[in-house]
């Protein structure tokens, strides 16, 4: 069942057009990759997703990206309201400065909703739980976010997204920054996240993508070359781009 | 092999030089006043109102808590409204008004401090026709608004704008984002700003000289004049009277001592944040 | 990833059990051939799934080192296994001609039947030194099918059994030969996967 349809999404930085022309759809409780060479529009178009792309200067944007009936760049819709609805972990890991751990994953749900403190609490173990951090800072919830490692950082901020409760989760290389026992870390969180949410994931390493997606798209200097489920992408591509790229032709 | 060493050494001794060179100027001056203000510092001192030339037991009270309250007074005046310009224009600024304004604080920061003084002397003291603590703190409210602006800017600046978008992404409003995140999250930063404003404002002198003017006595009102310490100082250290220019000393030593306490203070608080 | 080795090990011991049935049932004069294929499509059909795991696995997982050895043998062994399947069958369709079974053949199916389950057992439990037994017996397997060769056609040359009947049982001591042969390379698919040693055409063993 679908949860995110993108139609004809466009998007350029001025003059230059990044992303063209392209049309997905996301299944829910899934995990679909982006993947491609080095500046082919992936990570705009992510950012198309929950709308912050327009954030940078002389961004423009056209064509729709339709959640629960309704296209989240009709004239009338308030871009904060999506962003509740569609969450974003970043390439680079970003606690938020002078916070404690614990204010780091309550901050998007207590500025949204007044809660008592026990739900909070609740809230926060469960994320940092699905999160696969808990147990490694249940006993210094007080610490500040910055005293953590990179590895643990990035799983801060993905606990401190999923607080919010989006149904779909944005990430953008999650993982580029991190060392590989931290990034296996984050992969093993995958099978977790896809029972309760929905997970689109731009990756510049496709080994990760066959490892950890369901389904996967190729793009290239903003065009999508082929869509499709992972088993397919990376055993029989229709594509022949799309071969030469998996079979490490070019990168 | 031995040239490189003899380099190394030279530029060594030179940097070594240099340090003290910086140094010295710092330890003459702070040991001077300490040496020739020693004596009249007491607790009297501190505590007590001037006492006609001839008697002893004077101090500088009046003039102490004169320059807590001008100096609260612009605080008041300029902090909050520094940190809201400073945040504007590192948040929100963008186009012709936003760099006008930056231009206007830049060039705040340059003007005299004794034009500033006359500023507020026409702007305050003429209309009301008396020197008032009204206009003092004015006058340091200026001295105080471009530093908190420009460090409060410059400290927002520096925060990776990924953080922003972070803030954004998790369905947070532009003002929860400034206040929650940046401000809150820099206050380290921006509370150093205020207190190197205020340290600076603190030893002001000019300004206040047509503005608060000065009082003998104890002031607790918006529009009478108010002593201050650096006026005070002035007052004593040009009059012909031993024992006022032994106060003076002493004033000029509390005075260094309140402005470097702050100083270090602010060291104290930057650690911190880190 | 649901595929991973612990199902492709499960899987692959799930057709083990298929084909051991099977290969019960084929000296067993109340069951017929009809019976039997039912679990020979089944045998077919893990054949295709087990294969297809695999590929999606190594495209999708790019295994190294024990993963790797993993799926390769479980590769390795579904061709086995199939190829048992299909011994099975043959071998019903020339036992069901048969009146009478002659003891020797008796005695090459118990020793073959031993070490076609040894070598299910030896990949089961990782257990180097049942692999190694299992290839030591294929020399004895291979000089009973030769001396039961031998001995029908001096029976069918000198007329005491029927050619018909002698061509049968010489087909059967084939196929039980064949199926000693599949054992022994599973075996040694098991000591790859646990040693990494490759000990195909050596006589390391066989010598002792």
């Amino acid at each position: 069942m679908s949860v995110l349809q993108v139609k004809k999404l466009n998007a350029w930085f001025g003059d230059h057009h990044v992303v063209k022309d392209i049309s997905i759809d996301y299944i829910s409780n899934t995990i679909s990759a982006i993947i491609g060479p080095s500046g082919c529009g992936k990570s705009t178009f992510i950012r198309c997703l929950n709308r912050i792309h327009e954030e940078v200067p002389f961004a423009k944007v056209s064509g729709e990206v339709i959640m629960q009936g309704k296209n989240i760049y009709d004239k009338n819709v308030d871009v904060v309201n999506i962003r509740k609805n569609i969450g974003m972990v970043f390439q680079k890991p970003t606690p938020f400065p002078a916070m404690s751990i614990l204010d780091n994953v309550l901050i998007g749900v207590r500025l949204q909703e007044k809660l008592p403190k026990l739900k909070l609490l609740e809230i926060a173990e469960s994320c940092l739980r699905k999160a696969a951090l808990w147990d490694e800072v249940k006993d210094k919830l007080s610490k500040p976010g910055t005293s953590l490692s990179g590895g643990q950082q990035q799983r801060l901020c993905i606990a401190r997204s999923l607080a919010v409760n989006p149904p779909v989760l944005l990430m953008d290389e999650p993982t580029s920054a991190l060392d590989p026992i931290a990034t296996a870390k984050i992969e093993e969180l995958m099978d977790t996240l896809k029972k309760e949410y929905t997970v689109i994931i731009v990756t510049h390493n496709m080994q990760q993508a066959a490892r950890i997606a369901d389904f996967t798209s190729f793009f290239i200097l903003g065009d999508l070359i082929e869509h499709g489920a992972s088993t397919e992408i990376f055993t029989n591509p229709k594509n022949k781009k799309t071969e030469d790229y998996i079979m490490g032709k070019f990168s | 092999m031995i040239r490189r060493r003899l380099k190394n050494y030279l530029f060594l001794s030179l940097m070594t030089f240099s340090g003290f060179a910086v140094l010295v100027p710092l330890v003459l001056i702070v040991s001077y006043v300490i040496k020739m203000g020693a004596s009249s510092f007491s607790w009297t001192f501190l505590t007590h109102l001037p006492t006609p030339v001839g008697e002893s037991g004077g101090g500088m009270a009046h003039a102490i808590l004169g320059t807590l309250y001008l100096v609260g007074l612009g605080g008041l005046l300029a902090i909050p409204l520094g940190i809201i310009l400073g945040t504007y224009l590192s948040e929100v600024g963008k186009g012709w008004m936003a760099r006008f304004l930056r231009h206007a604080i830049d060039l705040l920061t340059g003007i005299p401090s004794i034009v500033i003084g006359i500023f507020a002397y026409i702007l305050v003291v003429v209309p009301l026709k008396h020197f008032s603590a009204l206009s003092g703190g004015i006058a340091l409210g200026i001295i105080i608004l471009p530093i908190v602006t420009r460090t409060t800017e410059e400290i927002l600046k520096l925060v990776s704008n990924i953080t922003r978008e972070a803030g954004l992404a998790l369905g947070l409003n532009q003002v929860q984002v400034i206040w929650h995140i940046l401000i809150k999250g820099n206050r380290a930063g921006i509370f150093t700003g205020v207190v190197l404003a205020i340290s600076r404002a603190a030893g002001e002198t000019a300004p206040l000289l047509f503005t608060a003017f000065g009082n003998s006595y104890f002031s607790h009102s918006l529009m009478e004049p108010m002593a201050s310490l650096p006026a005070q100082i002035y007052t004593y250290a040009t009059s012909p009277f031993e024992e006022w220019q032994a106060q003076a000393w002493a004033g000029s030593f509390v005075l260094i001592l309140i402005v470097l306490g702050l100083n270090l203070s602010t060291r104290f608080f930057m650690r911190q944040k880190s | 990833m649901d595929i991973n080795p612990t199902t492709m090990k499960e899987n692959i011991l799930k057709m083990a059990a298929l084909v051991e049935e099977n290969l019960r049932k084929c000296f067993d004069t109340k069951i017929t051939l009809q019976d039997m294929s039912d679990i020979e499509n089944q045998i077919n059909k893990m054949h295709k799934d087990i294969d297809d795991d695999c590929y999606k696995y190594l495209a999708l997982a790019a295994p190294h080192a024990r993963n790797l050895r993993i799926t390769i043998t479980v590769l390795k062994m579904n061709c086995d296994l199939e190829r048992l399947g299909d011994i099975a069958i043959s071998i019903k369709k020339a036992h069901r001609k048969l009146k009478k079974i002659p003891i020797e053949i008796d005695h090459m199916w118990g020793a073959v039947h031993h070490m076609v389950n040894n070598a299910f057992g030896a990949f089961d439990h990782a257990d180097v030194k049942l692999a190694e037994e299992v290839i030591r017996n294929d020399e004895e397997i291979n000089e009973m099918e030769v001396s039961i060769i031998k001995g029908h056609i001096d029976l069918a040359s000198s007329g005491k059994i029927r050619m018909k009947d002698a061509l049968r049982i010489i087909e059967i001591a084939k196929n039980l030969e064949r199926l000693g042969d599949h054992a022994t390379n599973i075996a040694e698919d098991v000591i790859f996967l646990e040693s990494g040693e490759d000990i195909r055409h050596t006589n390391k063993l066989r010598d002792v």
